[in-house]
């Protein structure tokens, strides 16, 4: 159209545009992925040598040795996956090389790894001479199990208290108008963010004076009055999400006020529920403080407390086995992690308004 | 089914009332709409039927039993909630057989109390899923359905069609009604669009700011409204409004002087409709305006005219404008128009402005007639 070209337009290069756009999305994918990584790193270290550290001898060489093998298959692993995920889209069978990926992974780490490795770490599943040196200390040391079982009884009972009282708490202050809520609420907040360790010893005293010392139900108490206020404050603002309209509508339905709360309001803020419930047990599982100061007899102690007397020998601490108790000590908070993280995650948009 | 009789029912909020104390009767199986702008107390009449809230004096009475002391659960009210209020957790099916849980009823019973109910409103293929995976069409007709399974003494809408779209609303309307007639359960609708009440019920219950403007049928409440309010409230475009003055049988209005019906003194509002006006000859009228805006609608022209006495609108039937923008033109109305009413806003019933024809006795001289 030599003839409409009046005035000059510039003609645009679509091409130049084209490669620009890819440029940019390419860049900031890598940019990401980059990012991420190297955050990570830090993050997972310390997991990967706890592991390393706890199958290997206390032999130094051997423990670089299986450290630095397992960081190579690992980066391997990783570079894998990323390639593999990234080209999905195009491959026509990522099931057969994601399969194949694992299998070398499988492979390189049986014949590079597994050679170096030992369970006598963890010697002290079995057997409760776990300094080796006679029976000397085997009185004061209980089994791991006695201690996995406090630890268990703590956590569990603390996170059933709280809950139990927790919930019918956040329901009345989401739902009910009462004279001096809004301070209750305030409350709340200031005792959560209070140093419970100032209270040491006056908890001590008063648990003295109860008869409480010394037993785990006393410890229970003290813990779950402790973890209450954020779990009130916390279940309130899932409570709040849940519209009256629905318990109004259940009501003429005919149900009662407590069948409302059971059928309707309580499925609502399940996700709640269980990622309360899990940061209660948490909080238990990893009490220290508490645990060391209120039970003095260490017939029942808990697995914090197992692991700091393992670090603790007088001939030198074996850090094999004390990252082998750590392993330990780990595993169980990881198996609640994959079982409950789906609702954790949902607490950024469902519960803390206030 | 029941009667209701609301006896100087009031609602207070700690200090603020809510709701003025108020008279009521539902007849049994009648179809009445609470009709009134945001925040005049609509839903709060509706919960104090369901007994969700307790009033603050006064009796409500099903059938003549007062039911003041007797609890939200054993009212047998059927509800749809503005926001349908739907149980997340359980599936259309569960929803719908919820309130059956707690009447002692058998299983198979249930079952087909709950297939019954979701055919009536035509949902019976959506049993089996949650309320999130359903448009707002398809959530209000589940929320029908869990109203009518228990066969309630009443059926309470508040603002069931205000979430859906233009086109669902009038369906929905005619649906409602239909449905109604045929299963002819005494039903209330709170609504703030006057359309979706005229069309609907038998009886409109116009409320304004907590009390009873007007009770009545739709076309008493276009034809007489008892006050302003209820004039300005009913009817799309709205009624126009004159201010005028009213001495003795004359009413000054702008620069226009004209015959009242009855002797009358003191500040008047007259209010008459846009499609009560007729446009005529401005010989033949004894109120003059001019074109200044021209909206052609379709079926109807709809112009601003502006006249000494303020703006007016008028609705003229035709396709094509049949008047030019400056044009002078006369407006008359048919006698007995247009409505008068006094400075408290209230209607003077038997009082008229006569704006009928001039009849021509020569050219270019006007004779009030009387
Ligand atoms: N629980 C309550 N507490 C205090 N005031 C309320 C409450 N419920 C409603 N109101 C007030 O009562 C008035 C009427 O409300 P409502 O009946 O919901 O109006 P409508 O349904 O006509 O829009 C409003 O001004 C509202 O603020
Ligand atoms: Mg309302």
């Amino acid at each position: 159209m030599a003839n409409h070209a009046l005035v000059a337009v510039p003609s645009t290069d679509w091409a130049r545009l084209e490669r620009r756009g890819l440029v940019n999305r390419t860049g900031l994918l890598t940019a990401v992925i980059v990012f991420l990584t190297v955050v990570s790193m830090p993050l997972l270290l310390p997991y990967l040598w706890l592991a390393v550290k706890s199958f290997t001898t206390s032999d130094d060489r051997i423990g670089h040795l299986v450290l630095w093998r397992v960081g190579l298959i690992a980066v391997l692993a990783y570079a894998g996956a990323l390639i593999l995920a990234l080209s999905t889209a195009r491959l026509r069978h990522p099931a057969l090389l994601w399969f194949a990926l694992a299998a070398v992974v499988v492979l390189l780490t049986a014949v590079f790894v597994l050679p170096h490795l030992t369970l006598a770490n963890y010697r002290f599943l079995w057997h409760r001479d776990i300094g080796e040196t006679g029976t000397s200390r085997q009185d004061l040391m209980p089994s791991v199990w006695a201690a996995l079982t406090s630890s268990l009884l703590l956590a569990v009972a603390q996170t059933t208290l709280v809950m139990l009282t927790a919930t019918p708490a956040a329901y009345a202050l989401s739902r009910f108008a009462f004279a001096g809520r809004e301070n209750l609420l305030r409350g709340l907040l200031l005792l959560h963010a209070f140093p419970a360790l100032a209270l040491t010893v006056a908890i001590f005293v008063q648990l003295h004076y109860m008869g409480l010392l010394n037993a785990l139900p006393g410890v229970v108490l003290v813990m779950s009055a402790l973890e209450l206020p954020f779990a009130i404050f916390i279940l309130k603002g899932f409570f709040d999400t849940v519209p009256w309209d629905i318990e109004m509508s259940a009501l003429t339905d005919g149900a009662t006020r407590s069948q409302v709360f059971r059928l309707i309001v309580l499925p609502q803020v399940r996700g709640g529920l269980i990622a309360v419930a899990t940061f209660t047990f948490l909080r238990g599982w990893e009490e220290y403080v508490f645990v060391q100061t209120l039970l003095i007899d260490k017939s029942q102690m808990t697995m914090s407390l197992y692991l700091f007397y393992v670090a603790q020998d007088s001939m030198g601490a074996d850090y094999g086995m004390v990252a082998a108790v750590g392993m330990v000590y780990l595993l169980p908070v990881l198996i609640l992690y994959v079982f409950t993280q789906k609702y954790i995650t949902q607490m950024n948009f469902g519960g803390i308004k206030g | 089914m029941a009667r209701i009789t609301l006896e100087n029912v009031s609602k207070s909020w700690g200090e603020t009332q809510v709701l003025q104390p108020m008279n009521l009767e539902i007849a049994e199986g009648e179809f009445v709409a609470l009709l009134g702008p945001s925040g005049c107390g609509k839903s709060t009449t509706l919960f104090l039927l369901a007994g969700l809230y307790a009033p603050t004096g006064g009796t409500i009475a099903f059938d003549g039993h007062s039911v003041n002391r007797i609890d939200t659960r054993d009212r047998n009210v059927g509800i749809v909630f503005q926001s349908y209020a739907l149980y997340p957790n359980l599936t259309v099916r569960q929803n719908i057989a919820f309130p059956l849980r707690f009447k002692s009823m058998p299983r198979d019973e249930a079952a087909r109390r709950v297939t019954e109910a979701a055919n009536l409103v035509q949902i019976g293929a959506l049993l089996d899923r949650r309320p999130a995976q359903l448009s707002g069409g398809q959530q209000q007709r589940v929320a029908l359905a869990r109203a009518l399974v228990k066969e309630p003494n009443v059926l309470l809408l508040d603002e069931p069609l205000s979430n859906l779209d233009a086109t669902l609303r009038t369906a929905m309307r005619a649906e409602l009604k239909s449905l109604q007639k045929r299963l002819g359960i005494t039903t209330l609708i709170v609504t703030h669009d006057q359309i979706e009440a005229t069309t609907m019920a038998d009886r409109v219950i116009c409320m304004n700011a907590g009390a009873i403007a007007q009770i009545g049928s739709p076309a008493d409440l276009y034809r007489r409204p008892n006050d302003l309010f209820v004039a300005g409230f009913i009817g799309s475009p709205p009624m126009n409004r004159l201010t005028a003055t009213a001495s003795d049988r004359r009413a000054q209005i702008g620069t226009t002087t004209l015959a009242l019906s009855a002797g009358h003194d003191g500040d008047i509002t007259l209010g008459i409709r846009p499609e009560d006006i007729a446009l005529v000859a401005p010989e033949a009228a004894r109120l003059v305006g001019e074109v200044a805006v021209i909206e052609p609608m379709g079926r109807e022209v709809f112009y601003t005219l502006s006249t000494s006495a303020g703006a007016l609108n008028v609705l003229e039937h035709g396709e094509t404008a049949r008047h030019a923008l400056g044009d002078r033109v006369g407006l008359t109305c048919k006698p007995g128009l247009p409505l008068v009413f006094d400075e408290q806003g209230r209607r003077i019933a038997d009082l008229s402005v006569d704006l009928s024809p001039v009849a021509l006795v020569s050219a270019g001289q006007l004779e009030p007639q009387s």
